[in-house]
Formats: C-alpha cells, structure tokens, sequence
C-alpha cells in the first residue's frame, strides 16, 4: 500500500509541455516583431 | 470560496457566450480584413476599414474583456481553482495574451496603412487559432493537475482522512 505522505506530485504530462514550448514560440515572436517595428502602434497616424 | 450552483451557472453562460461571441466575430473580422487586403475598389476598401474599427472597439474589445472577467470568476469561484489544473492554467495565459495583444492593436485599427497591410489577417488568424484551441482545451479538460493542485489534492485528502478517524 502507497504512503500518502512520502507520494510524490505527478509528472507534468506531454501535452503541458508541447503547449509550453509552442505558446513560448509565439510570444516571443511577438515580442521580436514589436522590437523590429512591425509591433502596435507601428501604424498609428 | 465557492459559488452557489445559480451563480455558477449563469457566469458559466456568460463565459461561454462571450468566449464564443469572441470567436465568431473574429472570423468576421479575419473576413473583412482579407476583403480589404485583396479588392481594389477604394468606396469598399474604405467601408471595411471602418467595418474594422467598429468590431474593434464595439464587439471585439467587450467581448474579450467579458471572455477573460468571467473565466477568472469561474475559476476562482469553483472547485477547478485557477492555478490547480494545467488546461486551466493553459486558457488563462492565452485569454490573457489575446486581451493584451488586441488592446495594442486596435489602437491601430484606425490608421489606413494599417488596413491595408497583410497585419490584420495575420493578427486575426493567430488570434482565431488560440481562441480554437482555448474551446477544445474547455470541451475536453485534459488530464494533469499542477504541482499546486496536487498539493491542495492532497491536504484535501488528508483532511478528509482525519475527519474520518475521529468519528467515534
């Protein structure tokens, strides 16, 4: 039978980290394109 | 603290409308936005900017807002917790994300380069996929508690043992 006091947390499922990893990408994307001048405000009159 | 299940269920209708609110009228706005990168009548390229701006400000920006208000509430307000469960976790830096990125760019909205670029459909379509994957991510719960939730589990689970040893 388990001890529930020495159980340890569970792994972090493959999709977590596929999710992590792709919505990384995207931010720092983000982050290059508004740094390049093709972010907000670029086109603001 | 946990919401009484009346509450609970109309902030759940909420959240789900304008979530979904949300989704429609960004394929509306992906819709105008590719009208107006690929016709070349001045008159109609002009109505869809305009077009654009109005979804911005008067469906896209509430909607958004309402999305992520209630989400928090539904979260918080109900045993999944906002930091308990991963898909949970998942959705809220999305939503979050979505909400900052169409605050900086509607304010461009306006601007006829901005139109007239390639940015808008661009913008639309990413946000359209985030906003898809937030709906399946919320139909399916996929499996997988955060080390928070697997900690909050168990103290829950231990107290539940407790309480169980002391009855005489």
């Amino acid at each position: 039978m388990k001890n529930t006091d020495v159980e340890s947390a569970p792994r972090m499922p493959l999709w977590v980290k596929v999710f992590g990893i792709a919505f990384l990408v995207l931010v720092l994307a983000f982050v290059v394109m508004a740094l390049s001048g093709h972010g907000p405000g670029q086109h603001m009159s | 603290m946990t919401m009484r299940p009346g509450v609970r269920k109309a902030v759940l209708t909420t959240h789900v409308s304008s979530s979904v609110g949300w989704l429609g009228a960004i394929a509306a706005f992906l819709a105008l936005s590719v009208a107006g990168l690929t016709r070349q009548d001045v008159q109609l390229v002009r109505a869809v900017e305009l077009g654009m701006v109005w979804i911005g400000w008067t469906v896209l920006v509430p909607l958004s807002f309402a999305s992520l208000l209630t989400g928090l509430l539904q979260a918080l307000g109900t045993e999944w917790g906002l930091l308990r469960h991963y898909w949970v976790v998942a959705k809220l830096l999305m939503n979050v994300f979505a909400n900052v990125v169409l605050l900086m760019f509607v304010q461009s909205l306006g601007s006829p380069s901005y139109a007239r670029s390639d940015a808008p459909p661009v913008h639309a379509a990413v946000a359209l996929v985030l906003l898809l994957l937030a709906t399946i991510l919320s139909v399916y719960k996929p499996r997988g508690v955060t080390p928070y939730g697997w900690r909050k589990q168990r103290e829950r689970r231990l107290a539940a043992q407790r309480r169980w040893n002391t009855v005489p």
